[in-house]
Protein backbone atom coordinates (compact mmCIF):
# COMPACT_ATOMS: atom_id res chain seq x y z
CA UNK A 1 0.00 0.00 0.00
CA UNK A 2 2.68 2.44 0.81
CA UNK A 3 4.68 1.32 -2.33
CA UNK A 4 1.41 2.15 -4.51
CA UNK A 5 1.11 5.17 -2.32
CA UNK A 6 4.95 6.49 -3.01
CA UNK A 7 4.29 5.44 -6.76
CA UNK A 8 1.49 7.59 -6.90
CA UNK A 9 3.00 10.22 -5.60
CA UNK A 10 5.99 10.27 -7.59
CA UNK A 11 3.99 9.71 -10.84
CA UNK A 12 2.01 13.19 -9.89
CA UNK A 13 5.50 15.08 -9.20
CA UNK A 14 7.05 13.92 -12.47
CA UNK A 15 4.03 14.79 -14.74
CA UNK A 16 3.49 18.25 -13.04
CA UNK A 17 7.31 18.38 -13.55
CA UNK A 18 7.15 17.76 -17.00
CA UNK A 19 4.51 20.66 -17.44
CA UNK A 20 5.94 23.02 -15.56
CA UNK A 21 9.04 22.41 -17.64
CA UNK A 22 7.35 22.44 -21.16
CA UNK A 23 5.89 25.97 -19.92
CA UNK A 24 9.11 27.07 -19.11
CA UNK A 25 9.91 27.07 -22.81
CA UNK A 26 7.10 27.31 -24.52
CA UNK A 27 7.34 31.10 -25.71
CA UNK A 28 5.33 33.62 -24.62
CA UNK A 29 1.90 34.58 -26.33
CA UNK A 30 1.74 38.23 -27.57
CA UNK A 31 -0.07 40.57 -29.78
CA UNK A 32 2.28 39.66 -33.14
CA UNK A 33 0.69 37.60 -35.56
CA UNK A 34 1.34 33.81 -35.36
CA UNK A 35 0.69 33.62 -39.57
CA UNK A 36 -0.44 36.64 -41.60
CA UNK A 37 -0.16 37.79 -44.96
CA UNK A 38 1.69 40.36 -46.16
CA UNK A 39 0.31 40.57 -49.67
CA UNK A 40 1.87 41.22 -53.16
CA UNK A 41 5.56 42.64 -53.03
CA UNK A 42 7.00 44.16 -56.02
CA UNK A 43 10.51 43.22 -57.30
CA UNK A 44 12.49 46.29 -57.29
CA UNK A 45 14.80 46.86 -59.71
CA UNK A 46 18.64 47.65 -58.51
CA UNK A 47 18.28 51.20 -60.27
CA UNK A 48 14.93 52.40 -57.40
CA UNK A 49 16.31 50.37 -54.77
CA UNK A 50 19.63 52.41 -54.92
CA UNK A 51 18.12 55.58 -55.25
CA UNK A 52 15.24 54.40 -51.84
CA UNK A 53 18.45 53.33 -49.59
CA UNK A 54 17.88 56.27 -47.61
CA UNK A 55 14.51 54.80 -46.26
CA UNK A 56 13.45 51.44 -47.28
CA UNK A 57 10.26 52.82 -45.26
CA UNK A 58 9.08 54.79 -47.69
CA UNK A 59 9.00 51.82 -50.82
CA UNK A 60 6.51 49.82 -49.14
CA UNK A 61 5.53 48.11 -51.94
CA UNK A 62 8.90 46.46 -52.44
CA UNK A 63 9.94 46.16 -48.71
CA UNK A 64 8.58 45.66 -45.74
CA UNK A 65 9.39 44.90 -42.34
CA UNK A 66 7.07 42.86 -39.82
CA UNK A 67 6.81 40.96 -36.86
CA UNK A 68 5.60 37.20 -36.03
CA UNK A 69 4.67 35.62 -32.97
CA UNK A 70 3.80 32.39 -31.26
CA UNK A 71 0.74 30.57 -32.01
CA UNK A 72 -1.91 29.07 -29.06
CA UNK A 73 -0.93 25.11 -29.98
CA UNK A 74 2.14 24.35 -30.13
CA UNK A 75 4.01 22.08 -32.46
CA UNK A 76 2.61 23.95 -35.76
CA UNK A 77 4.79 26.09 -38.04
CA UNK A 78 4.00 29.89 -37.90
CA UNK A 79 4.98 32.86 -40.41
CA UNK A 80 4.20 34.91 -43.09
CA UNK A 81 3.61 34.89 -46.57
CA UNK A 82 4.13 37.07 -50.07
CA UNK A 83 2.86 37.17 -53.39
CA UNK A 84 4.77 38.51 -56.19
CA UNK A 85 5.24 38.11 -60.16
CA UNK A 86 7.46 36.46 -62.00
CA UNK A 87 9.44 39.13 -63.84
CA UNK A 88 11.20 37.01 -66.48
CA UNK A 89 14.51 37.08 -65.21
CA UNK A 90 16.05 35.85 -62.09
CA UNK A 91 14.10 37.01 -59.35
CA UNK A 92 15.81 37.62 -55.21
CA UNK A 93 13.43 36.88 -52.09
CA UNK A 94 16.15 38.14 -48.98
CA UNK A 95 14.77 37.96 -45.33
CA UNK A 96 16.27 39.24 -42.74
CA UNK A 97 15.22 38.28 -38.99
CA UNK A 98 16.44 39.18 -35.72
CA UNK A 99 19.09 40.14 -34.56
CA UNK A 100 22.63 40.82 -35.43
CA UNK A 101 24.34 37.89 -37.44
CA UNK A 102 27.95 36.81 -35.90
CA UNK A 103 28.46 33.08 -35.68
CA UNK A 104 30.00 31.85 -32.69
CA UNK A 105 26.99 30.84 -30.93
CA UNK A 106 26.41 28.80 -34.68
CA UNK A 107 29.46 27.50 -36.01
CA UNK A 108 32.83 27.08 -33.92
CA UNK A 109 34.26 25.55 -37.08
CA UNK A 110 34.57 29.47 -38.66
CA UNK A 111 36.24 30.56 -35.45
CA UNK A 112 38.32 33.28 -36.60
CA UNK A 113 38.75 36.39 -34.90
CA UNK A 114 35.65 38.04 -35.84
CA UNK A 115 33.83 35.66 -34.57
CA UNK A 116 35.35 34.72 -31.24
CA UNK A 117 33.48 37.60 -29.44
CA UNK A 118 29.71 36.40 -27.79
CA UNK A 119 26.60 37.54 -29.30
CA UNK A 120 23.60 37.33 -27.08
CA UNK A 121 21.92 34.61 -28.22
CA UNK A 122 18.67 34.79 -26.83
CA UNK A 123 17.63 37.87 -29.24
CA UNK A 124 18.23 35.69 -32.46
CA UNK A 125 15.13 34.39 -34.02
CA UNK A 126 15.36 32.08 -37.09
CA UNK A 127 13.05 31.92 -40.27
CA UNK A 128 13.17 30.00 -43.28
CA UNK A 129 11.98 30.68 -47.01
CA UNK A 130 10.45 28.55 -49.66
CA UNK A 131 9.18 30.04 -52.70
CA UNK A 132 7.65 28.57 -55.30
CA UNK A 133 4.25 28.79 -57.93
CA UNK A 134 1.35 29.99 -55.93
CA UNK A 135 -0.76 27.39 -57.60
CA UNK A 136 1.16 25.25 -56.00
CA UNK A 137 0.80 26.36 -52.40
CA UNK A 138 -0.82 24.19 -49.59
CA UNK A 139 -1.35 26.64 -47.31
CA UNK A 140 -3.85 29.39 -46.72
CA UNK A 141 -2.45 32.57 -46.50
CA UNK A 142 -3.32 34.60 -43.13
CA UNK A 143 -4.89 31.25 -41.88
CA UNK A 144 -2.47 28.63 -42.18
CA UNK A 145 1.61 27.55 -43.29
CA UNK A 146 1.35 25.36 -46.03
CA UNK A 147 4.62 23.99 -48.25
CA UNK A 148 4.88 23.12 -52.41
CA UNK A 149 4.69 19.73 -51.93
CA UNK A 150 2.66 17.23 -54.41
CA UNK A 151 1.90 14.16 -54.96
CA UNK A 152 2.53 12.64 -58.43
CA UNK A 153 0.95 9.37 -59.63
CA UNK A 154 2.96 7.74 -62.46
CA UNK A 155 1.36 5.71 -65.30
CA UNK A 156 1.70 2.56 -62.95
CA UNK A 157 -0.30 4.03 -60.09
CA UNK A 158 2.94 4.51 -58.14
CA UNK A 159 2.46 7.44 -56.07
CA UNK A 160 5.75 10.04 -56.37
CA UNK A 161 5.95 12.49 -53.75
CA UNK A 162 7.18 16.16 -55.31
CA UNK A 163 8.44 19.10 -54.54
CA UNK A 164 7.62 22.83 -56.47
CA UNK A 165 10.06 24.70 -54.09
CA UNK A 166 12.26 26.59 -55.89
CA UNK A 167 13.89 28.43 -52.78
CA UNK A 168 17.66 26.29 -52.98
CA UNK A 169 20.37 27.57 -50.52
CA UNK A 170 23.84 26.42 -50.67
CA UNK A 171 24.59 25.39 -47.13
CA UNK A 172 28.21 24.60 -45.52
CA UNK A 173 27.77 21.26 -46.74
CA UNK A 174 26.11 21.87 -49.79
CA UNK A 175 22.37 22.36 -50.93
CA UNK A 176 19.54 22.56 -49.96
CA UNK A 177 20.20 24.42 -46.75
CA UNK A 178 18.67 26.69 -44.53
CA UNK A 179 20.50 30.25 -43.15
CA UNK A 180 21.23 29.99 -39.52
CA UNK A 181 19.77 32.02 -36.44
CA UNK A 182 19.66 35.65 -37.29
CA UNK A 183 21.26 35.24 -40.69
CA UNK A 184 20.36 36.94 -43.83
CA UNK A 185 18.09 34.11 -45.23
CA UNK A 186 17.75 34.29 -49.71
CA UNK A 187 17.63 32.45 -53.02
CA UNK A 188 17.03 33.44 -56.38
CA UNK A 189 14.39 32.22 -58.42
CA UNK A 190 14.28 32.12 -61.89
CA UNK A 191 10.81 33.32 -63.45
CA UNK A 192 12.29 32.74 -67.07
CA UNK A 193 9.52 31.06 -68.18
CA UNK A 194 6.90 32.58 -66.28
CA UNK A 195 6.73 36.13 -66.90
CA UNK A 196 3.42 37.78 -64.62
CA UNK A 197 2.47 34.53 -63.39
CA UNK A 198 2.51 34.86 -59.56
CA UNK A 199 4.68 33.53 -56.82
CA UNK A 200 4.27 32.59 -52.81
CA UNK A 201 7.01 32.85 -51.01
CA UNK A 202 6.53 31.42 -47.28
CA UNK A 203 8.35 32.69 -44.36
CA UNK A 204 7.96 30.08 -41.79
CA UNK A 205 8.78 30.80 -37.89
CA UNK A 206 11.57 28.46 -37.58
CA UNK A 207 12.65 30.21 -34.12
CA UNK A 208 11.37 33.03 -32.13
CA UNK A 209 13.59 35.08 -29.68
CA UNK A 210 13.92 33.77 -26.66
CA UNK A 211 13.96 36.89 -24.97
CA UNK A 212 10.24 38.37 -25.55
CA UNK A 213 8.86 35.93 -28.36
CA UNK A 214 8.54 38.07 -31.05
CA UNK A 215 10.94 37.85 -34.05
CA UNK A 216 11.03 41.18 -36.32
CA UNK A 217 12.44 40.70 -39.84
CA UNK A 218 12.36 42.73 -42.99
CA UNK A 219 11.75 41.19 -46.45
CA UNK A 220 12.24 42.19 -49.97
CA UNK A 221 11.51 40.96 -53.61
CA UNK A 222 14.83 42.11 -55.62
CA UNK A 223 14.34 42.11 -59.39
CA UNK A 224 17.63 40.92 -60.52
CA UNK A 225 20.05 37.89 -59.20
CA UNK A 226 21.18 38.02 -55.05
CA UNK A 227 24.63 39.28 -55.78
CA UNK A 228 23.19 42.49 -57.15
CA UNK A 229 21.29 43.48 -54.20
CA UNK A 230 22.56 46.91 -53.37
CA UNK A 231 23.03 48.29 -49.58
CA UNK A 232 24.84 51.19 -48.40
CA UNK A 233 28.51 50.58 -47.24
CA UNK A 234 30.98 51.59 -44.80
CA UNK A 235 32.09 54.29 -47.05
CA UNK A 236 28.35 55.83 -48.09
CA UNK A 237 28.81 54.19 -50.98
CA UNK A 238 26.86 51.62 -52.25
CA UNK A 239 28.04 47.74 -52.21
CA UNK A 240 26.20 44.03 -53.59
CA UNK A 241 25.35 41.32 -52.35
CA UNK A 242 22.76 39.70 -49.88
CA UNK A 243 24.07 40.48 -46.85
CA UNK A 244 22.89 41.61 -43.28
CA UNK A 245 23.31 45.00 -44.42
CA UNK A 246 20.73 45.20 -47.15
CA UNK A 247 17.62 45.41 -44.85
CA UNK A 248 18.88 47.54 -41.92
CA UNK A 249 17.70 48.16 -38.80
CA UNK A 250 14.47 45.40 -38.86
CA UNK A 251 14.19 45.57 -34.74
CA UNK A 252 13.33 49.44 -35.10
CA UNK A 253 11.64 49.21 -38.53
CA UNK A 254 8.97 46.02 -37.41
CA UNK A 255 8.06 47.11 -34.07
CA UNK A 256 4.97 49.82 -34.85
CA UNK A 257 6.23 51.14 -31.76
CA UNK A 258 9.57 51.98 -32.45
CA UNK A 259 12.68 50.83 -31.07
CA UNK A 260 11.87 48.84 -27.83
CA UNK A 261 14.05 50.52 -24.58
CA UNK A 262 15.77 47.14 -24.03
CA UNK A 263 16.74 46.77 -27.89
CA UNK A 264 17.73 50.51 -28.24
CA UNK A 265 21.43 49.39 -29.19
CA UNK A 266 20.40 47.42 -32.49
CA UNK A 267 20.89 50.54 -34.90
CA UNK A 268 23.98 51.10 -33.70
CA UNK A 269 25.55 47.39 -33.21
CA UNK A 270 24.22 46.69 -36.37
CA UNK A 271 25.89 49.36 -37.75
CA UNK A 272 29.20 48.08 -36.67
CA UNK A 273 28.74 45.64 -38.24
CA UNK A 274 28.14 46.94 -41.19
CA UNK A 275 30.77 48.99 -41.38
CA UNK A 276 33.37 47.02 -41.11
CA UNK A 277 34.50 43.89 -38.78
CA UNK A 278 35.43 43.03 -36.83
CA UNK A 279 37.35 45.94 -34.62
CA UNK A 280 34.14 48.03 -35.41
CA UNK A 281 32.25 45.16 -33.02
CA UNK A 282 35.18 45.05 -30.93
CA UNK A 283 35.10 48.58 -30.26
CA UNK A 284 30.94 49.20 -29.87
CA UNK A 285 31.39 45.70 -27.52
CA UNK A 286 33.90 47.31 -25.63
CA UNK A 287 32.75 50.21 -25.02
CA UNK A 288 29.02 49.00 -24.42
CA UNK A 289 28.90 45.98 -22.65
CA UNK A 290 25.22 44.10 -22.42
CA UNK A 291 24.22 46.59 -25.42
CA UNK A 292 24.01 43.37 -28.02
CA UNK A 293 27.40 42.19 -26.47
CA UNK A 294 27.89 40.11 -23.48
CA UNK A 295 28.72 42.15 -20.23
CA UNK A 296 32.32 40.00 -20.10
CA UNK A 297 35.80 41.73 -20.41
CA UNK A 298 36.62 39.28 -23.23
CA UNK A 299 36.88 41.49 -26.20
CA UNK A 300 40.10 42.20 -28.44
CA UNK A 301 41.20 45.11 -28.93
CA UNK B 1 21.48 -20.22 -25.22
CA UNK B 2 19.89 -22.28 -27.35
CA UNK B 3 16.11 -19.92 -27.13
CA UNK B 4 18.58 -16.55 -28.17
CA UNK B 5 20.03 -18.81 -31.26
CA UNK B 6 16.29 -20.19 -31.90
CA UNK B 7 15.42 -15.83 -31.87
CA UNK B 8 18.53 -15.02 -34.07
CA UNK B 9 18.10 -17.74 -36.32
CA UNK B 10 14.12 -16.70 -36.62
CA UNK B 11 15.04 -12.93 -36.79
CA UNK B 12 17.51 -13.84 -39.91
CA UNK B 13 14.82 -14.99 -41.82
CA UNK B 14 12.07 -13.00 -40.79
CA UNK B 15 9.82 -11.92 -43.72
CA UNK B 16 8.93 -8.18 -44.19
CA UNK B 17 6.54 -8.42 -47.27
CA UNK B 18 8.43 -5.59 -48.43
CA UNK B 19 7.31 -4.73 -52.44
CA UNK B 20 10.65 -5.54 -53.97
CA UNK B 21 12.23 -8.03 -55.83
CA UNK B 22 15.63 -8.31 -57.74
CA UNK B 23 15.31 -7.76 -61.38
CA UNK B 24 18.09 -10.12 -63.03
CA UNK B 25 18.36 -9.57 -66.73
CA UNK B 26 20.94 -9.49 -70.06
CA UNK B 27 22.14 -6.43 -71.73
CA UNK B 28 22.96 -6.40 -75.29
CA UNK B 29 25.37 -4.01 -76.41
CA UNK B 30 25.57 -4.44 -80.27
CA UNK B 31 29.35 -4.30 -81.82
CA UNK B 32 29.09 -1.28 -83.26
CA UNK B 33 29.02 0.45 -80.21
CA UNK B 34 32.14 -1.66 -79.06
CA UNK B 35 33.77 0.29 -82.51
CA UNK B 36 35.25 3.69 -82.89
CA UNK B 37 37.47 6.14 -84.90
CA UNK B 38 40.59 6.65 -83.59
CA UNK B 39 42.47 9.96 -83.79
CA UNK B 40 45.30 7.46 -85.49
CA UNK B 41 42.69 7.09 -88.31
CA UNK B 42 41.93 3.24 -87.60
CA UNK B 43 38.74 2.20 -86.88
CA UNK B 44 38.88 -0.40 -84.21
CA UNK B 45 35.90 -2.56 -82.08
CA UNK B 46 37.14 -3.01 -78.90
CA UNK B 47 35.40 -3.60 -75.63
CA UNK B 48 37.43 -1.40 -73.53
CA UNK B 49 34.78 1.34 -75.52
CA UNK B 50 31.62 -0.08 -73.69
CA UNK B 51 31.48 3.16 -71.37
CA UNK B 52 29.40 2.13 -68.15
CA UNK B 53 25.78 1.33 -69.07
CA UNK B 54 22.97 2.50 -66.89
CA UNK B 55 20.13 0.68 -65.97
CA UNK B 56 17.00 1.42 -64.19
CA UNK B 57 13.21 0.53 -64.21
CA UNK B 58 10.61 2.76 -65.29
CA UNK B 59 6.46 3.09 -65.22
CA UNK B 60 6.79 3.73 -69.07
CA UNK B 61 8.78 4.63 -72.16
CA UNK B 62 8.23 7.83 -73.32
CA UNK B 63 9.24 8.20 -77.18
CA UNK B 64 7.97 11.96 -77.90
CA UNK B 65 10.01 14.24 -75.58
CA UNK B 66 13.17 13.26 -76.77
CA UNK B 67 15.03 11.61 -80.35
CA UNK B 68 15.30 8.41 -79.00
CA UNK B 69 13.38 6.51 -76.06
CA UNK B 70 13.34 8.05 -72.67
CA UNK B 71 11.18 7.17 -69.35
CA UNK B 72 8.60 8.73 -68.97
CA UNK B 73 8.71 11.59 -66.78
CA UNK B 74 6.85 13.39 -64.14
CA UNK B 75 6.00 17.42 -63.75
CA UNK B 76 8.80 19.82 -64.75
CA UNK B 77 9.41 21.80 -62.11
CA UNK B 78 12.45 23.85 -63.10
CA UNK B 79 12.72 25.52 -66.37
CA UNK B 80 15.91 24.05 -66.75
CA UNK B 81 15.40 20.77 -66.07
CA UNK B 82 13.55 17.43 -67.46
CA UNK B 83 10.95 16.32 -64.96
CA UNK B 84 12.37 13.01 -62.71
CA UNK B 85 11.72 9.94 -64.07
CA UNK B 86 11.10 8.55 -60.67
CA UNK B 87 12.88 4.79 -61.42
CA UNK B 88 12.03 2.01 -58.99
CA UNK B 89 15.24 0.60 -58.91
CA UNK B 90 18.53 0.39 -61.06
CA UNK B 91 21.97 -0.15 -61.81
CA UNK B 92 24.69 -0.02 -63.66
CA UNK B 93 27.05 -3.03 -65.74
CA UNK B 94 30.49 -1.09 -64.75
CA UNK B 95 31.65 1.68 -62.40
CA UNK B 96 33.84 4.56 -62.38
CA UNK B 97 36.84 3.18 -60.52
CA UNK B 98 40.05 5.58 -59.57
CA UNK B 99 42.59 3.72 -60.99
CA UNK B 100 45.44 5.48 -58.76
CA UNK B 101 46.63 8.70 -60.90
CA UNK B 102 44.57 11.69 -60.78
CA UNK B 103 44.85 12.03 -64.90
CA UNK B 104 42.76 8.75 -65.00
CA UNK B 105 39.81 10.20 -63.09
CA UNK B 106 36.67 9.66 -64.41
CA UNK B 107 37.99 8.01 -66.91
CA UNK B 108 38.25 4.02 -66.28
CA UNK B 109 34.92 1.68 -66.01
CA UNK B 110 34.98 -1.88 -64.03
CA UNK B 111 34.97 -4.84 -65.81
CA UNK B 112 37.06 -3.71 -69.64
CA UNK B 113 40.66 -3.78 -68.79
CA UNK B 114 43.15 -7.09 -68.28
CA UNK B 115 45.68 -5.41 -66.12
CA UNK B 116 47.85 -2.48 -65.75
CA UNK B 117 49.61 -3.03 -69.38
CA UNK B 118 45.89 -3.03 -70.75
CA UNK B 119 45.17 0.25 -69.33
CA UNK B 120 48.08 2.36 -70.15
CA UNK B 121 48.07 0.52 -74.20
CA UNK B 122 43.97 1.78 -74.13
CA UNK B 123 44.82 5.33 -73.25
CA UNK B 124 48.18 5.54 -75.20
CA UNK B 125 45.84 4.32 -78.40
CA UNK B 126 43.10 7.10 -77.20
CA UNK B 127 46.71 9.62 -77.86
CA UNK B 128 46.39 10.61 -74.33
CA UNK B 129 49.15 8.14 -72.77
CA UNK B 130 48.46 7.68 -68.59
CA UNK B 131 51.12 10.30 -66.94
CA UNK B 132 51.57 10.20 -63.13
CA UNK B 133 51.03 13.03 -61.06
CA UNK B 134 54.45 14.84 -62.22
CA UNK B 135 52.65 14.79 -65.67
CA UNK B 136 55.77 12.66 -66.73
CA UNK B 137 53.95 9.60 -68.98
CA UNK B 138 53.86 6.03 -67.02
CA UNK B 139 54.92 3.76 -69.42
CA UNK B 140 55.63 0.52 -67.38
CA UNK B 141 52.92 -1.73 -65.90
CA UNK B 142 54.85 -2.45 -62.50
CA UNK B 143 54.72 1.02 -62.00
CA UNK B 144 51.63 1.56 -62.30
CA UNK B 145 51.50 -1.24 -60.20
CA UNK B 146 53.66 0.18 -57.60
CA UNK B 147 51.63 3.91 -57.38
CA UNK B 148 48.47 1.95 -57.28
CA UNK B 149 49.39 -0.40 -54.08
CA UNK B 150 51.16 3.47 -52.48
CA UNK B 151 47.91 4.72 -53.16
CA UNK B 152 45.30 2.65 -51.95
CA UNK B 153 48.13 0.82 -49.25
CA UNK B 154 47.09 -2.38 -51.23
CA UNK B 155 48.92 -5.65 -51.62
CA UNK B 156 47.72 -7.45 -54.33
CA UNK B 157 45.99 -6.84 -57.86
CA UNK B 158 42.84 -8.15 -56.39
CA UNK B 159 42.12 -5.25 -54.16
CA UNK B 160 42.24 -3.28 -57.86
CA UNK B 161 38.54 -3.39 -58.67
CA UNK B 162 39.36 -1.50 -62.16
CA UNK B 163 41.11 -4.53 -63.58
CA UNK B 164 40.68 -8.01 -63.77
CA UNK B 165 37.83 -10.48 -65.83
CA UNK B 166 35.81 -8.30 -68.51
CA UNK B 167 32.34 -8.12 -68.18
CA UNK B 168 30.94 -8.90 -71.67
CA UNK B 169 30.93 -12.12 -73.81
CA UNK B 170 30.45 -11.97 -77.56
CA UNK B 171 27.56 -13.96 -78.57
CA UNK B 172 25.98 -15.89 -81.93
CA UNK B 173 25.55 -12.02 -83.41
CA UNK B 174 28.85 -10.88 -82.62
CA UNK B 175 27.39 -8.60 -79.99
CA UNK B 176 28.47 -7.80 -76.82
CA UNK B 177 26.27 -9.47 -73.82
CA UNK B 178 26.35 -9.21 -69.86
CA UNK B 179 24.42 -9.59 -67.62
CA UNK B 180 22.65 -7.92 -64.71
CA UNK B 181 20.95 -7.63 -61.06
CA UNK B 182 18.94 -4.76 -59.61
CA UNK B 183 18.60 -5.32 -56.68
CA UNK B 184 15.63 -4.36 -54.42
CA UNK B 185 13.68 -3.07 -57.16
CA UNK B 186 10.30 -2.09 -56.29
CA UNK B 187 8.12 -5.17 -58.14
CA UNK B 188 5.71 -2.85 -60.62
CA UNK B 189 4.23 -5.32 -62.70
CA UNK B 190 4.26 -4.15 -66.56
CA UNK B 191 7.81 -2.01 -65.63
CA UNK B 192 9.80 -1.19 -68.02
CA UNK B 193 13.44 -1.42 -68.02
CA UNK B 194 15.64 1.05 -69.92
CA UNK B 195 18.84 2.33 -69.63
CA UNK B 196 22.08 3.54 -71.84
CA UNK B 197 25.63 3.39 -72.32
CA UNK B 198 28.15 6.18 -71.61
CA UNK B 199 30.61 6.54 -74.65
CA UNK B 200 34.07 7.29 -73.90
CA UNK B 201 34.83 10.80 -75.75
CA UNK B 202 37.04 10.08 -78.50
CA UNK B 203 38.01 13.36 -80.05
CA UNK B 204 39.72 13.26 -82.96
CA UNK B 205 41.78 16.37 -83.15
CA UNK B 206 42.02 17.74 -78.94
CA UNK B 207 42.90 14.23 -77.36
CA UNK B 208 43.51 15.94 -74.61
CA UNK B 209 40.40 14.93 -72.66
CA UNK B 210 39.85 11.28 -74.46
CA UNK B 211 38.49 8.82 -72.53
CA UNK B 212 36.21 10.96 -70.25
CA UNK B 213 32.38 10.13 -69.50
CA UNK B 214 29.92 12.43 -69.92
CA UNK B 215 28.15 10.81 -66.52
CA UNK B 216 31.12 11.36 -64.71
CA UNK B 217 31.12 14.17 -61.86
CA UNK B 218 34.88 15.35 -61.54
CA UNK B 219 34.01 17.71 -58.89
CA UNK B 220 32.63 14.50 -56.32
CA UNK B 221 33.73 11.52 -54.96
CA UNK B 222 35.86 10.78 -52.19
CA UNK B 223 38.86 13.73 -52.22
CA UNK B 224 42.72 12.57 -51.00
CA UNK B 225 44.27 15.24 -49.38
CA UNK B 226 48.11 15.06 -49.29
CA UNK B 227 49.94 18.02 -48.13
CA UNK B 228 48.76 21.02 -50.35
CA UNK B 229 47.88 18.57 -53.20
CA UNK B 230 43.97 17.90 -53.23
CA UNK B 231 41.51 16.57 -55.74
CA UNK B 232 38.34 14.36 -56.48
CA UNK B 233 38.55 10.89 -57.48
CA UNK B 234 35.09 11.68 -59.45
CA UNK B 235 32.19 9.69 -59.43
CA UNK B 236 28.54 9.32 -61.07
CA UNK B 237 26.28 11.93 -61.01
CA UNK B 238 23.44 10.63 -58.42
CA UNK B 239 20.48 11.97 -60.91
CA UNK B 240 21.73 9.63 -63.82
CA UNK B 241 18.42 7.84 -63.57
CA UNK B 242 16.29 10.36 -62.85
CA UNK B 243 17.11 12.88 -65.21
CA UNK B 244 19.27 10.81 -68.07
CA UNK B 245 18.77 13.42 -70.71
CA UNK B 246 20.56 15.55 -68.78
CA UNK B 247 23.81 13.00 -69.13
CA UNK B 248 23.00 11.63 -72.95
CA UNK B 249 25.32 12.88 -76.22
CA UNK B 250 25.87 11.97 -79.41
CA UNK B 251 27.74 8.81 -79.68
CA UNK B 252 26.04 7.27 -76.45
CA UNK B 253 23.99 3.82 -77.56
CA UNK B 254 20.13 3.95 -76.18
CA UNK B 255 17.66 1.28 -75.64
CA UNK B 256 14.60 0.49 -77.26
CA UNK B 257 11.70 -0.28 -75.44
CA UNK B 258 10.53 -3.79 -76.45
CA UNK B 259 8.60 -6.95 -75.23
CA UNK B 260 11.41 -8.11 -73.51
CA UNK B 261 12.28 -4.63 -72.01
CA UNK B 262 9.11 -5.44 -70.00
CA UNK B 263 8.80 -7.06 -66.24
CA UNK B 264 5.91 -9.32 -65.47
CA UNK B 265 5.88 -12.21 -62.77
CA UNK B 266 5.62 -15.33 -63.82
CA UNK B 267 5.57 -18.71 -61.37
CA UNK B 268 8.55 -20.67 -61.29
CA UNK B 269 9.15 -24.29 -60.20
CA UNK B 270 8.42 -24.29 -56.63
CA UNK B 271 5.20 -22.25 -57.04
CA UNK B 272 6.33 -18.87 -56.40
CA UNK B 273 5.43 -15.98 -58.33
CA UNK B 274 8.65 -14.11 -59.75
CA UNK B 275 10.07 -11.34 -61.89
CA UNK B 276 10.57 -12.14 -65.90
CA UNK B 277 14.02 -11.38 -66.83
CA UNK B 278 13.85 -8.90 -68.93
CA UNK B 279 16.45 -8.20 -71.80
CA UNK B 280 17.72 -4.81 -72.89
CA UNK B 281 19.24 -4.19 -75.90
CA UNK B 282 21.10 -1.13 -76.43
CA UNK B 283 20.47 -0.69 -80.25
CA UNK B 284 19.75 3.26 -80.70
CA UNK B 285 23.15 4.85 -81.80
CA UNK B 286 21.65 7.95 -80.32
CA UNK B 287 23.38 11.14 -82.32
CA UNK B 288 26.29 9.35 -84.59
CA UNK B 289 26.32 11.71 -87.06
CA UNK B 290 27.70 14.29 -84.22
CA UNK B 291 29.96 11.92 -82.71
CA UNK B 292 34.00 11.71 -83.31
Amino acid sequence: MRTHGLFLLSLVAFTTSCVNVRDRFRPVLTDAPFVYDIGELAPINEADLTAAQEDLLAIPESVHYGQLGAGVNPGIFGGATLQFAGTGGNVCVIVDPESMFWNKQISTQSNTVQYKYDDIYTDDGDIDVSVGLTAYYTGSPGQEIGDFEAEFTDASGVPHQLEFNECVQTGYFGDPAHAGRGTVEYCQIDTSLRPGVMYTAVLETFALPIDDSILNFGVMVFDGNCQDVPWVDQDGGISNGPTECVLPNEVGNADPNGLPDDKAWFPELESAYCTGKPAQINSYCKDNPGQGCQEEDIYLE
Amino acid sequence: MVSTLVILTLGCAFEENLPEADISGTVIVPAAAATRLLPSGETVEDPRFIGPIYLGAFSGIDDVSFGYPHPAMGPIVTGDEPGNTFPYGGTSVGRFDYACYQELACKVVTGRFKDYADVLAYFKGLENPVVDDNGIEVTNASTFQQACYEYFYATSDEEMAFIGADQFKVNADGDYEASFTMAHTVMVEGMSVWGWMDAPLIDLANTSGNGAFSTCDTGAGREPTTYDESYFEGRVYSDALNTPSQYIYGGDWVASATEDTIVTLKEDAAGDMVPTNPTVRLDIGFGLEDAE
